[in-house]
């Protein structure tokens, strides 16, 4: 699994409409690598189109989202973005998800072991009843989760949040995926459980060999578990590289802000203290609808030039780091 | 499920307080008309045998709560005493014709279901489009047009236009097929509100679920669309369609008694209505508390499905009694 | 009141309503002035064919049937209005009372909302007016029995999670006598959910008095009543079929135009009522 070739997207745009109104284009030209058994980072506040980047690559966009245009590559196939029954051929197989309230991605009126069993009823058709079974309580147990053979019976509302993301773990297990996408697994988590849970992702990378894409507004979880970051501003990646090189030198003005900060640069959960930290980086995120040709983080970038607004820069290559890409023209 | 068990108790016991303090507004409702019970209850035939063999059961001559007392255990026991008229048990009566109005009253409902539900679900699943926009016009058509309504437009269709189905009476007694060929009509006439009002629930309801985040994590993980909808969304969204159950069978039964009187079909609201008619009010009371009894059982028997269907609300019912 | 008005008539099933409505409004009041007297009998003219001269043909007597229905509809609508407003008032006065005295109050109140849902609202009016006697009166107090429990309970539970908002706590502090406290401060918070659920209701209410007149034991001749005329219809079906359909189509106009308005209502005054059936 080790020579697979990366799965890498490739120029995602997403719109979303709504009447009467301009569309809001919410997604540019987002690429993104992520080599095999690799942790990579989606790191940006809300709003930048992060959730979007997940729910475009697993086709589970809104009805109002319109994919212009994008494709994956994944081992020897080439997806095209706008092909819904092609990505729904991905979920379950190549791809599969943890979200980030499990108070609500189970369903509550049916058992732990139901879900698991769906997911091998999708992944191992050939399997008996009595094989799932095994199989379900197996992955339960190898996500840490005590009496698994008794919670197979439990409902999701008789469970911890901590515990509920776990099954979604195990029902990850068992799809053996070749990408995880974890979107903000831990937001609403404890911090205490937060720890747990990631290693239980991180496990499980080890387990099946799988690729993650975390995505999170906390730079905490991007330094601790990532090996690459993709830095994602306003539906643009701003940039990308391997994690400790990003944090060491940043390539792009709003990387070096938000790390200068060492906060989280949006917490939901605690909308007061984040409205204070908040104002460090004056300035609104740009609208949508209304796009200048020009540096999408300009206006409010402290280093910002006159050449920043003469035109809308590319993602490219650094000169002398060629693993790393940023869209700064100051920084080439 | 020892837990379950209480909860179930409990909720029959409820039921059971209910169904006493119903018959106990019934009583008091009947002692508040002015005269004396032998004639409010019996009407012109009433008799000073009647009237003495009244005071010896209701205790008439006796202070109101041993007469109360007195009313509820002879009500709790099925004694409603004798039709002045037919001289037979009104218990005896009432059990007579009670299936049929139940059969009118179940097939109705079992209609709605049948028809109401996949409408609800198949504009659910195309919302905006044609069918769904079609059935959201027809449905409020259907839901505010009275049943007793229906049921004359059908009588006038089938009785004077068409000669397709019987239009009265209930059918011979032993034979099936004309019994249920006699159903069909009532039971259209009330089950047409209750199509287009369990078509919205169900609408209603599955968008909602749809719209979950549940749904969302089956669907990446590859599960089939038809899964998702017809195992994972449906038992959700069966929730609020279930709670309602109770209160359409009690509007069914309430909706039969119409159709009874105009397909001319015996049942308790005949037998009530012709009592009223002839001023005998002690069968009207016996039908209403069997009416009451049958109308509190339904809704404790959709408090106990709707705990089978949601576990959470096992849970919150638990909570709530300690 | 502009934009609230507004927004009823943006949605297609609010203006559908108020056209209905309005239309039922002008059959009812206005069109009485142009019809000849309901009650005037002319025997050789009965059963006659819808015409010019009586656009709804004549019944069994040779009345006018659009006269009668125009004096039905009046009727139907005064009735709905009056057993509305009885059961509202009712309902506000029990719930207010519930939420506000102590525990057992509270208990006897909802005590008694439940074992009045215990019967079938048709089942309880059909057997109160069994007891009492059919008539006009007897019929309005019936049916606004039947629905009072409703009002009762959307006025406690509004009523009890205002009670110990900071406005009311500080009122009473102030040492503001109760009733003051319900009229200026519990009463104007509660109104909105409760004159909505009374619009929702009103098309039961004209249809439970339709139904209680055609079986009889609801407005007795000479009153009339859609129910009633929908009864005379009825009872000479075999004859002629349509006299009936006067007075059925504006009961059905009726029921779904205070349906569509009522549900506008609804949306606008509180969308988070719309999940409750």
């Amino acid at each position: 699994m080790t020579d697979s070739p990366p799965i890498a997207l490739q120029g995602l745009s997403v719109d979303f409409l709504s009447a009467g109104e301009p569309p809001a284009r919410a997604l540019r030209d987002v690429s993104l690598t992520i080599p095999p058994r690799s942790i990579v980072g989606l790191v940006g506040e809300s709003g930048s189109g992060k959730s979007t980047v997940a729910m475009a690559m697993m086709g589970l966009l809104a009805p109002n989202a319109r994919v212009g245009a994008g494709r994956i590559d994944v081992g020897a196939r080439r997806i095209d973005c706008t092909d819904g029954a092609a990505l729904a051929g991905l979920r379950g197989r190549d791809f599969a998800m943890v979200f980030q309230d499990p108070s609500a991605s189970l369903n509550p009126t049916f058992t732990i072991g139901a879900h698991l069993h769906e997911v091998l009823r999708t992944r191992s058709p050939g399997a008996t009843r009595a094989e799932r079974q095994e199989r379900a309580i197996e992955a339960l147990r190898t996500v840490g989760i005590d009496r698994p053979d008794a919670r197979m019976r439990n409902h999701p509302h008789e469970l911890s949040g901590g515990m509920r993301q776990r099954v979604v773990i195990a029902m990850a297990l068992l799809a053996r995926p070749r990408l995880l996408i974890a979107d903000e697994p831990t937001t609403a988590l404890d911090v205490t459980v937060e720890a747990q849970v990631m290693a239980e992702i991180v496990a499980l990378r080890d387990q099946i060999g799988c690729s993650i894409l975390l995505i999170t507004h906390s730079l905490g979880l991007v330094a601790r578990y990532c090996d690459h970051v993709s830095v994602i501003y306003a539906g643009e990646v701003l940039e990308y590289g391997p994690v400790a090189e990003v944090v060491r030198a940043p390539a792009h003005p709003y990387s070096a802000d938000i790390f200068a900060c060492d906060i989280e640069i949006d917490a939901p959960r605690a909308p007061a203290a984040a409205d204070q930290r908040f104002r460090i980086i004056p300035g609104n995120l740009p609208s949508l609808r209304d796009l200048p040709a020009a540096c999408i983080y300009a206006p409010r970038c402290r280093k910002a030039v006159p050449a920043c607004m003469a035109g809308h820069p590319a993602l490219l290559p650094l000169t002398d780091e060629p693993e790393r890409e940023t869209r700064c023209i100051l920084a080439r | 499920m020892s837990e379950a068990l209480g909860i179930i108790w409990r909720r029959v016991l409820t039921g059971a307080l209910t169904v006493v303090g119903a018959i106990t507004l019934l009583f008091l409702l009947i002692r508040f008309v002015p005269g004396d019970l032998a004639s409010i209850l019996y009407g012109p035939r009433v008799t000073d045998a009647l009237r003495a063999s009244l005071a010896e059961r209701m205790g008439t001559d006796q202070p109101l709560p041993v007469q109360l007392v007195l009313f509820l255990s002879h009500a709790v026991r099925g004694d409603f005493g004798i039709n002045v008229i037919s001289g037979r048990p009104i218990l005896d009566e009432i059990l007579g014709v009670l299936p049929n109005t139940l059969a009118l009253a179940f097939s109705a409902l079992g209609l709605s279901l049948l028809i109401g539900f996949p409408l609800g679900a198949l504009a659910a699943v195309r919302p905006g489009s044609l069918a769904d926009r079609i059935l959201g016009v027809l449905s409020v058509v259907l839901i505010t047009t009275p049943s007793f309504v229906v049921a004359i437009l059908l009588l006038l269709v089938f009785s004077l236009a068409l000669d397709w189905l019987p239009v009265a009476g209930a059918g011979t007694p032993g034979d099936p097929v004309d019994q249920l060929a006699h159903l069909i009509l009532p039971t259209t006439a009330l089950a047409v509100g209750w199509i287009g009002y369990l078509a919205r629930l169900v609408r209603a309801s599955l968008l909602e679920v749809l719209a979950e985040a549940h749904v969302r994590t089956l669907r990446a993980y590859g599960v089939p669309e038809w899964r998702v909808i017809l195992i994972y969304a449906l038992r959700p969204a069966l929730i609020p369609v279930v709670a309602i159950l109770g209160m359409a069978l009690g509007d069914l039964i309430g909706g039969a008694l119409f159709a009874e009187l105009i397909f001319g079909r015996p049942g308790l609201g005949t037998l009530a209505y012709n009592a009223v008619v002839s001023r005998n009010f002690a069968v009207v009371q016996a039908t209403t508390t069997v009416i009451v009894l049958v109308y509190v059982t339904a809704n404790i028997a959709v408090d106990i499905l709707s705990g089978l269907i949601d576990p959470r609300f096992r849970r919150t019912e638990g909570e709530a009694a300690r | 009141m502009r934009g609230f008005a507004g927004r009823i008539w943006r949605e297609r099933g609010g203006r559908t309503g108020v056209l209905l409505v309005a239309l039922v409004l002008f059959i009812a009041l206005i069109l009485p002035f142009a019809t000849p007297d309901p009650n005037k009998i002319d025997v050789p003219a009965r059963f006659l064919p819808p015409s010019l001269h009586h656009p709804l043909g004549t019944d069994n007597l040779g009345r006018d049937l659009l006269a009668r229905v125009t004096v039905g509809t009046r009727s139907a609508l005064w009735i709905a209005c009056v057993v509305i407003a009885l059961s509202m008032a009712g309902g506000l006065a029990l719930g207010v009372i519930a939420a506000l005295s102590g525990r057992l109050v509270d208990r006897l109140v909802t005590g008694f909302c439940d074992i009045v849902s215990a019967f079938p609202s048709y089942i309880l009016v059909f057997s109160l007016v069994a007891l009492y006697g059919a008539g006009l009166g007897k019929l309005v107090v019936a049916i606004a029995l039947a629905f009072l429990p409703q009002f009762a309970r959307i006025t406690r539970s509004q009523a009890l999670t205002l009670r110990h908002r900071p406005f009311i706590e500080s009122a009473r502090l102030m040492g503001l006598p109760a009733t003051t406290i319900i009229r200026r401060h519990v009463l104007p918070n509660i109104v909105g959910p409760v004159i909505v659920l009374a619009s929702m209701n009103i098309p039961s209410v004209i249809t439970t008095e339709a139904a209680m007149s055609f079986i009889g034991l609801g407005v007795q001749p000479p009153q009339t009543s859609l129910g009633t005329l929908i009864r005379d219809g009825y009872v000479f079906l075999d004859q002629s079929w349509w006299p009936i359909i006067g007075a059925v189509a504006v009961l059905a106009i009726a029921t779904l135009g205070c349906t569509l308005l009522g549900e506008a209502l609804r949306d606008v005054v509180d969308p988070k009522l719309r999940r409750e059936p």
